[in-house]
């Protein structure tokens, strides 16, 4: 009997200690930066988890239910009225979110930004996104693309603020530089 | 047809914006990724799409532990369940004594009834007749027998019958005892007649009297 208590409390600090970091950094993301909120929301959506961690052992499965009831929870709950637009501000910088896209992601409504989060930064795969916003895939995939378009519409004004060479590079803009290296590559060598 | 076509082959900046808000996965066609590599607008919307992408949610770090949730039960919810509790034993309580009450009034003190006075009579054993020289030896049984016969054999002694309505003293013991069976409904008497019987000068001829049997042992 001590033998699967023990078993269980190490299965279920496993699933915590896998999970918790990102899940926070979902509801942060998701909550504007309300450290508060966001912290009730992964906690509690934790919590649940851990107690049916021996059900979720599918990682990405798990991932995504976690992050069901956490949106679950954000939903349920107002905004703190103590936190202030710096401290936002701050908690997002601190995972590595960038000034015109933490002044985007607030313009969307937020389970257009948790469906951004959990496709765009996340990259979970479109099955657990319409998990997470308790759709189907069309459902899933009409609010991702809405997501998008806000997201970057909302992004412009920043972005063409910013200098050519701030404009910073990442994984994205190199797979299109070698799909046209790919595409201009015969071209230069035909000419 | 052919010139919305013409249109959106004419249009690669729209055509890569329409790829960058559905699909960013795969790769994008070549014109397009051409078009993009020399674009400073598409080239700041794959920035911002990157934005996102360089975001780590894992350096948010661990959120606060929440202790496992333990149900615990309000005090006015223990309070009303002892409540509740007292009640119900309370009313088996009081539920078996009050049984137990109406079950003692009826074995207990022997109460007498009506039909036992009318009854008292009849439900003992019948009296003795008187012995006579010619009366034949009656065959032993053991039950006794809770009506009367009437005697045939000597027309001329004649019982009282018992009067009906008044009780009668037993003879022998009283009739106050339990083993009084109500459901023996007494035959009437037999009516004497109102005129004497004239008594016959020729003696009457005795009965032949039984010879008892003897019962075979075994």
């Amino acid at each position: 009997m001590s033998n699967d208590l023990t078993e269980t409390d190490l299965l279920r600090a496993a699933f915590r200690d896998l999970h918790g970091a990102r899940l926070h950094g979902f509801a942060l993301l998701v909550a504007e930066g309300d450290r508060t909120r966001a912290a009730h929301a992964a906690s509690t959506a934790l919590a649940a988890g851990a107690r049916r961690a021996v059900e979720l052992r599918h990682p990405e499965r798990a991932a995504a239910w976690l992050r069901r009831r956490a949106l679950t929870e954000l939903k349920r709950t107002r905004a703190s009225p103590h936190v202030t637009p710096v401290e936002r501000h701050a908690a997002l910088v601190g995972i590595g979110a960038a000034e015109p896209a933490i002044a985007a992601l607030a313009e969307l409504t937020q389970v257009r930004r948790a469906a951004l989060v959990a496709g765009l930064v996340e990259r979970f795969a479109l099955t657990d996104v319409a998990t997470i916003l308790g759709t189907d895939l069309v459902g899933a995939q009409r609010a991702l693309s809405g997501a998008r378009r806000e997201y970057l519409t909302a992004t412009s004004q920043w972005m063409q603020n910013l200098p050519s060479a701030a404009i910073p590079g990442g994984a994205l803009a190199e797979r299109v530089d070698q799909v046209a290296s790919r595409a201009v590559g015969p071209r230069r060598i035909d000419a | 047809m052919a010139r919305g076509k013409e249109a959106r082959t004419r249009d690669p900046h729209r055509r890569f914006t329409e790829w960058l808000e559905t699909n960013s996965v795969d790769d994008p066609p070549r014109d397009l990724a051409v078009h993009a590599a020399v674009c400073v607008a598409c080239q700041q919307r794959i920035s911002a799409l990157d934005m996102l992408t360089a975001i780590d949610p894992a350096l948010a770090g661990m959120p606060p532990v929440l202790p496992v949730p333990v149900v615990v039960w309000p005090r006015t919810v223990g309070r009303a369940a002892v409540v509740a509790g007292g009640v119900a034993a309370l009313t088996v309580v009081g539920i078996g004594s009050w049984r137990l009450i109406e079950a003692s009034s009826l074995v207990g003190p022997a109460v007498v009834s009506p039909t036992q006075a009318v009854l008292g009579g009849t439900g003992g054993p019948a009296p003795t007749p008187p012995p006579s020289p010619t009366a034949s030896p009656q065959p032993s049984s053991d039950k006794p027998s809770t009506t009367e016969q009437p005697s045939t054999a000597q027309p001329s002694v004649v019982a009282p019958p018992p009067v009906i309505g008044q009780p009668t003293p037993p003879p022998v013991q009283p009739t106050l005892r339990p083993t009084v069976r109500p459901t023996v409904t007494p035959r009437p008497p037999t009516p004497v007649p109102s005129t004497p019987t004239p008594v016959p000068q020729t003696p009457t001829p005795e009965p032949p009297t039984p010879t008892p049997t003897a019962t075979p042992s075994q």
